[in-house]
């Protein structure tokens, strides 16, 4: 118990660390929000009134510790470009980013789950080579990339799909089928590395002495794969698969530009454009919770696995 | 019921097994003895079908007189726990460690036979009950790595017992276990097979457990059989030397002898293959070993004057007194206390240079954890531990490391203590960097003059730890710890992971070296003839209390304490 409250625990500085660390940041870059917001003609007098009136006057720990409390109370300040709300620019935009990153990785784990398996039963033989050598490739290949390659094909040349923007939540099949190009291109890159690592994990496995044990008393190799082979794999694959969880949140900042999709990442670069400080500070912030959140769950995940590490042994 | 015509086992061109021929009657219970690479193991995996895939089996394997094709899996998958189950070397790594007791050994009748759940966990407790478990209800919900490494070996066994087998193969079953224990399960297994009137298939390299179980005796070496018979017979008049051989190399308590003897080593009673003499040169020529300590002369400077700095002839090198250390228990609950292990309680004792003590006790003792209090690895809770007259806890950081490089450690695996991916050169020579000022050249002298003394030849520092037999590997270690010129080593159940024949030029070994270099030695063994015939004193360690310690001879001509009464009893014969 005391194990997973001290994990807690942990949780909770790091993400107090990563919320100081972007603070200052953002506080030492140049650049004054009251000339954002008031444009670059505005006089002198109208930017001090705005600037007393944002508390950017106020000394730099004041401001964070406000901002801190504001962002408990899910009061994320009020984007200097938008003109609302933080938290409702997100709100917005959040559920689109997570399934994408929720469906993406479940067609990872599921294609490289399938493939990884694939190769390690037909270990060195032509079929191996071929997954191997394709899946070096998909690592090799920028999703920004492999993305445009996937438009060019299956929404300009077969028309299958559209090649862009998204109609929003009320059409689900044209929602849906808006996402399928962004989600793939998410995951096939994806779907390469973890490919590897599950071929590894589960050779890596296969040699131990408990699937002698299992060979021995009669089950065949089906059976020694499923219930003997893979959920022993599974600590490596999740590791990795939490890891790239992270990267994928992330790699939505990329897609979402390329595909015209109006979530977080797409928030975030016009931010950054214009200059709108507070939203791109709690941006960051929300994709660090993510990250951090999923190496937790990945954590509880090996507990929950491996009976073992219940008792605090590594 | 089982019978091999013929059988050879091959990897490319080295043969392994050759024109093996056995006939295994219902109920039988047969030993196999050798030591490893003789091919007794891979033999008994043919029998079940599960020879490695890149070997190639020829020969017949007749089944109930039915002939099954050595590559044909799936018809080895039928017999394979239905009628021939097997029981491995390993327990822990041998049981998946993600299943429950209960789930383990329920899974062949649930997935193979179709049996019913509630049914099938009623027969996991009566399996349970027959193989002796203790408390076998609560073991059910259990994890292996819960169990004791006897409980877990009963789990191995109950689980090959599950779908009623005809004949057991049992490889090594119990050399991974403390040797009351190991005798338990030898006598569990011989009482199951006569009680199901199953065949047993026994192999091991410890004759003591073969007589033990067996009725019929297979010696294996090299890949053939050079004696079978009737078990008590072989083994009252052994012709071959082989197993004559086998059978002197087993450290045995032996009041009668001298205080210290070398152990006889095997010489190669066999006409030596080309093949094989290669080996032999590399692991030492056993005729150089047996040379007396006098004959060479000690590297130079390798003499113990001038390795050990202002030292006071008359105090003892390492003096532990009342050293106490305890760990804390994960909780079972949150309602319950914390339990904590008392792992060594009010531990006392010395060691003069060029001494050996020898410190034996079950796993679980306290042994491993006072040799890690003496390396400075681990601080105790209360009482001193002063090595060359000094503290060892309470010296400077730079202090401790040159009193790291004055005790060096020998560990029971010696390839997981060497690095595979460097040569072994380069792990003999890591010690030395702490020394900035030695250059290349010198550390390579060094470390060429250390491998000579273990007796292997300079020139192996290239190679690689994969390329040496598991006695060179140990003996590359015990290289790396003599490579700093210390005082002392101490040693970690040095030969219980070796074959009895390669533990006796391990032991050979360390005695040489205590002469030739003056150093003294810390040996930790659960086996009490290791210790027995190498230490000058002996301690007896049990749940974390010094029972009974004192000269080697008289503690074991005239015990005092019950557990060492115990002890013994198990080793003479």
């Amino acid at each position: 118990m005391s194990r997973s409250l001290k994990k807690l625990l942990g949780l909770l500085l790091t993400l107090l660390s990563i919320s100081l660390v972007v603070f200052i940041i953002m506080n030492v870059i140049p650049g004054d929000p009251a000339i954002t917001i008031l444009g670059i003609e505005s006089t002198p007098e109208a930017r001090a009134v705005l600037r007393d009136k944002l508390g950017l006057n106020d000394p730099a720990w004041q401001r964070y510790v406000n901002w801190l409390l504001g962002a408990f109370h899910g009061d994320f300040g009020v984007s200097y470009s938008f003109g609302v709300p933080v938290s409702e620019l997100v709100a917005e935009r959040l559920p689109l980013t997570l399934t994408l990153a929720l469906v993406a990785t479940v067609l990872t784990i599921v294609g490289a789950l399938a493939l990884g398996a694939i190769a390690a039963m037909n270990h060195g033989n032509w079929i191996d080579r071929l997954l191997s050598m394709t899946s070096q490739i998909g690592v090799a290949v920028p999703v920004f990339w492999l993305a445009m390659i996937l438009v060019i094909v299956f929404a300009v040349q077969l028309r299958w799909v559209p090649p862009g923007g998204f109609p929003g939540w009320s059409h689900p099949v044209a929602g849906a089928k808006a996402l399928i190009l962004p989600a793939c291109s998410l995951a096939l890159v994806q779907t390469a590395i973890l490919a590897r690592v599950t071929r590894a994990a589960i050779l890596e496995v296969a040699r131990l002495d408990y699937v002698r044990t299992a060979r021995s008393m009669g089950l065949n190799r089906r059976q020694i794969m499923l219930y003997h082979i893979l959920p022993n794999a599974m600590v490596p694959i999740v590791t990795v698969a939490g890891l790239q969880f992270a990267s994928l949140i992330t790699g939505t900042i990329v897609i979402e530009n390329v595909f015209y999709l109006p979530g977080l990442g797409r928030l975030m670069i016009q931010s950054i454009g214009n200059r709108d400080l507070i939203t791109v500070q709690a941006l960051v912030v929300l994709f660090a919770v993510m990250v951090v959140l999923t190496n937790f769950v990945v954590d509880v995940f090996y507990a929950w696995i491996d009976p073992r590490m219940k008792e605090g042994r590594t | 019921m089982l019978e091999l015509r013929n059988l050879s086992i091959r990897f490319g061109d080295n043969t392994a097994v050759r024109d093996l021929s056995v006939r295994i009657k219902k109920g039988q219970r047969i030993g196999l003895v050798g030591e490893s690479g003789s091919g007794k193991s891979l033999t008994a995996f043919s029998m079940i079908g599960m020879a490695p895939e890149c070997a190639t089996v020829t020969g017949e394997i007749l089944f109930d007189g039915q002939n099954i094709p050595a590559a044909s899996d799936t018809t080895w998958r039928r017999l394979r726990g239905r009628d021939i189950a097997m029981v491995f070397q390993e327990p822990l790594s041998s049981l998946n460690p993600l299943k429950k007791v209960g789930q383990i050994i329920a899974e062949p009748m649930i997935r193979l036979d179709g049996m019913a759940r509630s049914k099938a966990k009623a027969r996991v407790l009566t399996l349970l009950e027959e193989v002796r478990m203790p408390d076998p209800a609560s073991k059910i919900n259990q994890y292996p790595h819960q169990l004791s490494g006897g409980q877990r070996q009963r789990v191995l066994i109950a689980l090959a017992l599950a779908r009623n087998p005809r004949m057991l193969i049992a490889d090594e079953p119990t050399s991974a276990l403390d040797a009351s224990v190991a005798a338990q399960v030898v006598d569990l297994l011989a009482r199951l097979s006569q009680e199901r009137d199953m065949a047993l298939v026994f192999i091991s390299h410890d004759l003591e457990s073969v007589a033990r179980a067996t009725t019929d005796l297979l010696v294996m070496y090299r890949g053939d059989i050079v004696e079978r018979g009737a078990t008590t017979e072989v083994l009252n008049a052994p012709e071959h030397p082989y197993t004559r051989a086998l059978m002197a190399a087993r450290p045995v308590i032996d009041l009668s002898r001298p205080d210290r003897m070398r152990f006889p080593t095997i010489p190669d009673p066999i006409s030596v293959k080309p093949e094989i003499s290669e080996r032999s040169r590399l692991s030492g020529d056993p005729a150089k070993r047996n040379k007396t300590a006098s004959d060479r002369t000690p590297a130079a400077g390798l003499t113990l004057q001038d390795n050990c700095g202002p030292r006071h002839a008359s105090a003892p090198l390492l003096s532990v007194e009342k050293v106490s250390r305890s760990f804390k228990q994960q909780r079972q609950s949150i309602f319950e206390p914390r339990k904590t292990l008392r792992a060594v309680r009010d531990a006392t004792l010395l060691v003069e240079s060029g001494k050996t003590l020898g410190i034996v006790g079950e796993s679980g003792s306290g042994k491993s954890t006072l040799a890690r209090m003496i390396m400075g690895f681990d601080q105790p809770e209360t009482g001193q531990i002063l090595f060359m007259g000094k503290n060892v806890y309470a010296q400077s950081a730079g202090e401790m490391r040159q009193m790291r490089s004055n005790i060096q450690m020998v560990f029971q695996d010696p390839y997981g203590s060497l690095d595979p991916r460097k040569p072994v050169g380069w792990s003999i020579a890591e010690p030395l960097l702490m020394d900035r000022t030695m250059d290349q050249s010198a550390r390579d002298r060094l470390v060429h003059d250390a491998l000579e003394q273990v007796g292997l030849p300079g020139s192996v520092a290239q190679r690689y730890p994969h390329e040496f037999s598991g006695g060179q590997r140990q003996r590359i270690a015990i290289a790396r710890a003599i490579v700093t010129r210390p005082n002392l080593i101490v040693a970690d159940e040095p030969v219980s992971a070796l074959d009895v024949s390669i533990q006796a030029q391990v032991l050979n070994l360390l005695m040489d070296l205590q002469e030739d270099i003056g150093l003294a030695l810390v040996v930790i063994s659960h086996d009490l003839a290791v210790i027995a015939s190498l230490s000058d004193d002996i301690i007896v360690m049990q749940s974390g209390y010094i029972v009974e310690a004192g000269k080697t001879r008289s503690v074991l001509a005239n015990p005092k304490h019950a557990y060492t009464r115990e002890l013994l009893s198990h080793r003479t014969a």
